[in-house]
């Protein structure tokens, strides 16, 4: 599988002046994963609303955090894992029912990328996440949602490269023979 | 069969999502960009000064305790100086200046617009408001050519007397309550808050103009909407909010009220638990309900009095009524967190319920923000020794125990890897923690330029877990044995946790 490219990389020197509140620098940060990382809050919460919020709320973590941040190469593993605890935080505050407003849901989500695809595979493929696991459906989330590279995946996730791609490997093989079956 | 490319293709079409609104992208990196209000200087202050300013809120927190246990008329005199007002919060009546005195609704093709609220405060101008539309509207695709208007900007603005403009400073959706009626009729509400700088003095006329109505597609619906808004001097219309003297309990160790300082103040059975407290201080009756508003705050051993971020949420709270039934609650946006106490807010919709209620958790999940940047390292959490010539895939027994806060953790397995495509190298190790401790962000204490964070674990479920200590691409691992410090941990308190409330005179 083809890898993701990382996206504009952030270089260490731009995080040092970042951290010390130079505006080009933050705007170099923002510019390369807010609309990442409002994708990904928008494909765990379902709503406009709330991504918005934890986007907002995310960023003000990197902001507190990046005085601390000691760059390894690795600042997407470190902004995603704000955000997944972001999101970790917003479950922990609601009902598992939620309160997501179903006006926000998906109002145009994927229309121009459906209809160059088949239509009825994608609607399949959406009824078989909803059977995967959260664990699985944050594998796939943070692969073909963010874009994140295996690498980055596992820095993230605190797991072996390998593993991660194996267990991505696994899903999609999985859901392709469902998807076969059906 | 598919081939992979294609299957993966459609993979990201099933998970493709829409796109962030423009208006909230370019606020929020307005504020991001100009809200660098954590320069590294001021973090490190915070972090050298912290035990002081810790000592001096402890002292405040007694005097303001002891003044509050003691004096009925702090509970009254507290009681006027809060109001709360639905889709802004709870806010001093006496900081509004200006107030739109009644929702303004204006209706255009199928999209029905209310201003709800205007707040003019001296430091800010808050105005929300929500449509009723239908959601084939909110489905359609942007027009190709959509209309644009000179006299607006492409962002929210309040047009002043003199012509001039507050543009929108920040825009927030709010959850827009369908009703059931509204449902019925196919229809879908939408919510918005924005905020905009103080209006001038003198200034009780303005227009909102509002170029569209986010979400709705440019081109896709009406458009250009003009507002005339006539504020009032405010006379006190906020919702009154009722605080609760002292509310918090813990199931197995209830003991008696140690005061009442109101006999008019609702009260419920307090207790004191060794670690949080789970608080519920501010109840607002609604037209249809009531709005509980509470906090957790850690009772942090002494260990980390540095920490430079702490906080406890609950854990899939449950509300109960006297009878045992549960009820159903939405999530209310709280008040502003503070370190060490984490704000909640539920509502509930219904008037004719078995008092007391109880609203119960049975964990609280928590993480420490650990004073590492200070001018010293930490001390190492744990030693081990992978030896001289550690090889990749190589795995160490590390047996080895620490305790962090009142944390204690297992540190039981140790393996060197090497990332496939960086061939950069980490120690991931196995960790599990009788008492709570859930996942920490780990450092080679030796190594401090090029190693850095790494964690795991599992909130709230926490059990085994992993965590990875990370090195540079090109830097090789360090040799035994390793000193290895630890920057943030994340804990579960396990427990029952619980506060009960009546309403004056039930």
């Amino acid at each position: 599988m083809d890898e993701p490219k990382e996206p504009n990389e952030i270089e260490e020197k731009v995080l040092a002046a970042a951290a010390s509140g130079d505006r080009t620098a933050l705007a170099a940060i923002y510019d390369a994963y807010a609309r990442r990382l409002y994708r990904y809050f928008y494909s765990r919460l379902g709503n406009v609303a709330d991504a918005e919020d934890l986007c907002a709320q995310t960023f003000l973590g990197v902001l507190e955090g990046l005085p601390r941040y000691r760059h390894r190469g690795q600042f997407a593993a470190w902004l995603f894992q704000i955000a997944r605890n972001k999101a970790i935080d917003h479950f922990r505050r609601q009902r598992p029912t939620g309160i997501v407003d179903e006006t926000l849901m998906d109002p145009q989500a994927g229309r121009l990328l459906e209809n160059v695809i088949d239509g009825q595979a994608v609607e399949k493929l959406k009824s078989l996440f909803r059977a995967l696991d959260e664990d699985e459906r944050e594998l796939l989330r943070l692969r073909f949602v963010v874009d994140l590279s295996f690498v980055q995946m596992a820095a993230l996730l605190g797991r072996n490269e390998d593993a991660v791609r194996k267990a991505v490997q696994r899903i999609l093989a999985r859901l392709q023979g469902q998807m076969e079956v059906s | 069969m598919n081939n992979p490319s294609q299957f993966e293709n459609q993979v990201r079409a099933a998970l493709d999502v829409p796109e962030p609104s423009p208006l909230f992208m370019d606020s929020l990196r307005n504020q991001f960009v100009s809200g660098a209000g954590l320069p590294q200087k001021e973090v490190k202050m915070k972090a050298k000064f912290s035990r002081l300013a810790w000592g001096f809120a402890l002292l405040v927190l007694l005097l303001l305790a002891l003044a509050f246990f003691t004096s009925p008329t702090a509970v009254n005199a507290l009681r006027r100086l809060l109001g709360y007002i639905p889709g802004v919060g709870v806010v001093e009546p006496s900081t509004l200046t200006r107030v739109l005195p009644a929702p303004i609704t204006q209706t255009r093709d199928d999209v029905a617009l209310t201003i709800q609220q205007v707040l003019a405060q001296p430091d800010q101008t808050i105005v929300v408001y929500r449509y009723v539309t239908t959601s084939a509207l909110l489905d359609r695709t942007p027009a190709p050519n959509a209309e644009t208007l000179p006299s607006f900007t492409s962002d929210p603005s309040l047009r002043l007397p003199d012509g001039s403009q507050l543009k929108i400073k920040v825009g927030i959706h709010q959850a827009g309550d369908t009703s059931d009626a509204e449902r019925a009729a196919g229809k879908l509400a939408v919510g918005y808050r924005m905020e905009f700088a103080p209006l001038p003095q003198g200034v009780d006329t303005v227009v909102l103009l509002l170029p569209r109505l986010i979400p709705i597609a440019p081109g896709a619906g009406p458009e250009f909407w003009e507002i005339p808004l006539v504020l009032e001097k405010s006379t006190g219309s906020a919702l009154p909010v009722i605080e609760v003297v002292s509310t918090e309990t813990e199931q197995s160790q209830p003991v008696a009220s140690p005061t009442s300082p109101d006999s008019s103040a609702p009260t419920a059975l307090p207790t004191v638990h060794p670690e949080a407290s789970f608080v519920l201080d501010k109840v607002v009756p609604t037209a249809d309900g009531y709005i509980f508003l509470g906090y957790v705050e850690w009772n942090l051993p002494s260990p980390v009095p540095g920490a430079m971020g702490y906080g406890l949420d609950p854990d899939n709270p449950v509300i109960t009524d006297a009878t045992g039934q549960e009820i159903p609650y939405d999530y209310v946006t709280p008040r502003q967190a503070d370190s060490g106490r984490r704000p909640w807010g539920y509502q509930i919709k219904g008037k004719n319920v078995h008092w007391p209620i109880t609203i119960k958790t049975q964990a609280l999940a928590g993480d420490i923000n650990l004073p590492f940047f200070t001018d010293a390292p930490p001390p190492p959490i744990f030693e081990f020794d992978p030896g001289k010539n550690p090889q990749a895939g190589q795995n160490w027994t590390v047996d080895k125990s620490f305790t962090i806060a009142g944390y204690t953790t297992h540190v039981s397995t140790a393996q060197l890897l090497q990332d496939s495509e960086t061939k950069a190298w980490y120690y991931l190790f196995g960790m599990e923690s009788p008492d709570g401790a859930a996942g920490f962000s780990l450092i080679d204490l030796a190594n401090l330029d090029h190693s850095g964070h790494g964690g795991g674990g599992g909130l709230p479920d926490a059990g085994p877990f992993l965590a990875a200590l990370n090195y540079d691409p090109g830097q090789m691992p360090s040799t035994g044995p390793v000193r290895v410090g630890v920057f943030d941990m994340m804990v579960v308190l396990r427990g029952t946790w619980q506060v009960s409330w009546s309403p004056p005179g039930q």
